[in-house]
């Protein structure tokens, strides 16, 4: 409980080179690994799921599970002796072991050859009067349409934010919302790069997402500091700002719990698609949490601290700090 | 509240029965999904007339598929994207949907066929390029399959006939094209009772082709040969009709439609085919970038996961929610389980395709909408500990919360709009459940957590701090606490004025039901954690 109390009387401010190195070291560590895996270029350093590489993906299962040389033949014989085959214990996120397989892009016509054959020599299995099977076809252009449709989102998102903070609060106060937001964004990706976790459409626009909901507890303590300098106006700016973070921790803390509840839920029980968007929410939500307190509210005093007034108010109480 | 009721029942009644009212996404009720990306015969991408006329005739294609919720939609400049949930045989769709269905008839004269038939595509391209045509021309034949100027055509090898494989090069513009065709229907022939397609011309198309037919019945005579025209699909040769010079009726043409009898189609595929011709022929080619074909099986265990993921998160959160708020909390449980019925009953009015990234937008918006009763209810905590009585406390809470939540709320439509409009198909379910889970959120909101609220401040057992989770101690020494945290002097005497200049705590406690201990012993509490702070340092 002490922690808990020692908590509501920390004094964030004044450790802010501690959080900027933190942070600074955690996403230098994402970005060495984005330009050491992408050999020079960052948006190779992540390993793209299926979805973005050009060719056909099968998942199916059969009655019986065959031998994984097997089905090679079967490929082989069906002409696609290239073809990319792994055993799954769960088709697709069903209790079904079965195989996926990724051969170069198929015309609707040599699809339904290479499913005949495969459904001739080992039958594909049934359940509730459909088979179990799927399929996915990604053309030569498209992930490369994903990622860049992303990064103009994402511009785009950025922009937005500015300008409605900028507009209800202040410039500064945007300066720290956007630092914050680069920095869940540059956390999420470092991750991604250094876990090797594959990146897939559904990881995409949970990381779009995030740019918007972990905003959520920096408005909260905004919204308190806004409230709080008319009244506080005698405090230096970082105790002003400390005062609000304290007032305001619970609810941010809760308010990020409550939302991390159902993502966590979905991480451990959702299929392969929930997963990943659990996956990329849980670190985004946490690296959002985390970001309000450590950087935007930071970021904001740091900026404020240049106004004259609270130069002056910093300066004179500085003295009294050991 | 009677807003809120009736709103309610609307929502109920287009929830029951559960699971039939409900559009599933493909990947949830199996399914086949398909992007395209267009190009013009040249390989460029289409004009907005060229993209709009191909899916209007993507859409009668579709709709003879007989799929209720199929929908098609473009994406960008060059881009159309087609969702069929629930199709049985999504192969026969392919073929159907995706043919471009060019239909052309060409004279097999050395005028209008200068290469075949030749054994294979390269020597076909081979020969053409020995006859003088640039390079660039036969480079482009060989991959598009068609210029301005050729078209490149197979004649698939017949097992029944013993034929080979055929190719061949015609010389464009064709004598007749698919544009002069006004019907088409399957049917059999009356000489083999094989399956065919006869097609019907436009009366302009019947001159045309009685007039072609003409010119090969006399050169036929004049070379005492019998001369052969092709009719070619998507640079297919289906059939290629001998025009008998020794058959007299043949003097003046033929006349009232054409045959294609096209090797050994199935009955199906005569059936498609004619279904095709009927609704014209593409002014593109579609190419597909991006297709998913998930079984009903596959989509039934994934819907079954989300729900039971998402079950399971919202009681989590009504657990805690309970736990921590208290009385406040029940309210809280009560205003998501009324935003859990009016979002459903909305995706069903709409309707909204639910597909999983949906389901996890929707998950998501659990927290949303937990977020602002936190934020409210925060607020009045906030407030009781400042002394306010809790019906004072309620309302000024209440409306400094909803102020907060409004700016958190509209930078997350914001991001999610950007989102919607930019993302691909499967973010789009994720951007759209957001969207409006977030507003339906803040309706609860406004509409059931206030009134609420202001129900229960009527009542006086309502009015006990304690249901607001704030234990008698903290009142009104909260303004304190972080004043004191801070060492120095004169800080604590701007935070004591701070204090004093909120409403006048002494007298609103005397107001209240339960008075707080005496200030004395919890400040002093409070003082003696803070010397302990100072210490340390």
């Amino acid at each position: 409980m002490s922690f808990v109390r020692r908590l509501y009387s920390f004094d964030f401010m004044g450790h802010k080179a501690w959080w900027f190195t933190l942070s600074g070291v955690i996403i230098a560590a994402g970005l060495v690994s984005l330009f050491a895996k992408g050999g020079g270029n960052p948006l190779h350093g992540l390993s793209y799921g299926l979805e973005f590489k050009e060719g056909t993906r099968i998942s199916v299962a059969f009655e019986r599970q065959p031998a994984l040389g097997d089905v090679r033949r079967v490929l082989a014989e069906a002409g696609y002796p290239a073809a990319q085959l792994q055993e799954t214990a769960n088709v697709a996120g069903t209790s079904q072991p079965g195989f996926q397989m990724q051969t170069e892009t198929l015309t609707p016509q040599e699809q339904d050859e290479l499913k005949q054959a495969l459904n001739d020599e080992f039958t594909i299995a049934q359940r509730g009067g459909s088979e179990i099977f799927a399929l996915q076809t990604v053309g030569a252009t498209f992930g490369r349409q994903v990622v860049d449709s992303s990064l103009k989102a994402v511009a785009i998102a950025l922009l937005l934010i500015l300008l409605y903070v900028t507009f209800r609060f202040q410039w500064k106060f945007a300066a720290g919302a956007i630092a914050a937001e680069v920095h869940d964004l540059l956390i999420v990706i470092g991750v991604y790069s250094l876990t090797g976790r594959e990146v897939t459409t559904a990881t995409i626009a949970a990381v779009l997402t995030i740019m918007g909901y972990s905003l959520y507890d920096t408005v909260i303590i905004y919204d308190r500091i806004r409230e709080n300098q008319p009244k506080l106006g005698r405090l230096p700016y970082a105790d002003m700002v400390n005062r609000s973070l304290w007032e305001t921790l619970t609810r941010s803390l809760n308010t990020s719990l409550m939302s991390l509840l159902p993502v966590v839920c979905l991480l451990l029980f959702g299929g392969e698609t929930l997963k990943d968007f659990a996956f990329a929410l849980f670190i985004g939500i946490v690296s959002g949490a985390y970001s309000t307190i450590f950087v935007a509210s930071p970021i904001l005093t740091v900026l404020k601290e240049r106004e004259p007034q609270y130069r002056k108010l910093k300066l004179a109480a500085r003295p009294e700090r050991p | 509240m009677l807003v809120m009721a009736a709103l309610m029942a609307a929502s109920l009644y287009y929830i029951i029965p559960p699971g039939e009212k409900t559009r599933l996404g493909l990947d949830l009720q199996g399914g086949l999904e398909i992007v395209y990306t267009a190009r013009t015969a040249a390989g460029k991408p289409p004009s907005t007339a060229e993209l709009d006329q191909t899916v209007g005739i993507l859409d009668r294609r579709v709709n003879g598929l007989g799929v209720t919720e199929s929908q098609i939609q473009t994406q960008g400049t060059d881009q159309i994207s087609i969702s069929l949930p629930g199709i049985k045989d999504p192969q026969q769709a392919l073929a159907i949907i995706g043919k471009t269905a060019q239909l052309e008839f060409f004279k097999d004269d050395a005028e209008s066929r200068p290469v075949g038939p030749l054994e294979s595509k390269a020597a076909a391209l081979k020969e053409l390029r020995r006859q003088g045509v640039a390079k660039a021309e036969v480079e482009q034949l060989g991959v598009e399959g068609t210029t301005a100027d050729y078209a490149l055509v197979q004649s698939p090898a017949d097992e029944a006939s013993g034929q080979p494989e055929a190719w061949y090069v015609y010389r464009r513009p064709a004598a007749m094209t698919g544009d002069a065709v006004s019907g088409a229907r399957a049917g059999f022939s009356s000489q083999t009772s094989k399956p065919n397609v006869l097609i019907e011309f436009t009366s302009e198309g019947n001159k045309t082709f009685q007039q072609i037919t003409r010119e090969l019945y006399r050169s036929g005579l004049l070379k005492n040969a019998p001369q052969t025209f092709a009719i070619v699909l998507d640079n297919v040769m289906e059939s290629d009709p001998m025009i008998d010079y020794n058959d007299p009726t043949l003097r003046d043409g033929i006349s009232g439609g054409a045959e294609i009898s096209g090797g050994n189609m199935t009955i199906q595929e005569s059936k498609d085919l004619a279904f095709v011709l009927r609704t014209g022929a593409l002014p593109v080619k579609l190419e597909p970038a991006f297709q998913q074909q998930v079984s009903a099986t596959l989509g039934k265990d994934s819907l079954d996961q989300g729900l039971i993921a998402g079950l399971i998160g919202l009681g989590l959160v009504f657990v805690y929610m309970l736990l921590y708020y208290r009385f406040l909390g029940l309210v809280a449980d009560l205003a998501l389980l009324v935003y859990g019925i009016l979002l459903w009953g909305l995706f069903n009015v709409i309707p909204v395709t639910l597909t999983l990234p949906g389901i996890a937008g929707m998950i998501l918006t659990i927290g949303v909408a937990a977020d602002a009763n936190v934020v409210i209810f925060e607020r009045i905590k906030e407030e009781v500990r400042h002394g306010k009585t809790v019906r004072s406390a309620v309302n000024s809470g209440y409306a400094m919360g909803f102020r907060t939540i409004l700016d958190a709320n509209i930078l997350t439509v914001l991001t999610a709009a950007v989102l919607f409009v930019f993302a691909t198909a499967q973010p789009k379910g994720f951007a759209l459940t957001l969207i409006l889970g977030v507003l339906v959120s803040m309706l609860t909101a406004v509409l059931f957590t206030r009134a609420m609220l202001g129900v229960l401040a009527g009542f006086a057992f309502f009015n006990r701090s304690a249901f607001m989770g704030v234990k008698a101690s903290q009142i009104e020494t909260a303004a304190l606490a972080g004043g004191q945290a801070v060492a120095s002097r004169r800080r604590r005497e701007a935070a004591r004025s701070d204090g004093d200049g909120s409403p006048a705590p002494a007298a609103e406690a005397a107001l209240a039901p339960a008075p707080p201990r005496p200030a004395g012993s919890a400040g002093g509490r409070r003082t003696s954690t803070s010397r302990k702070k100072k210490k340390r340092r």
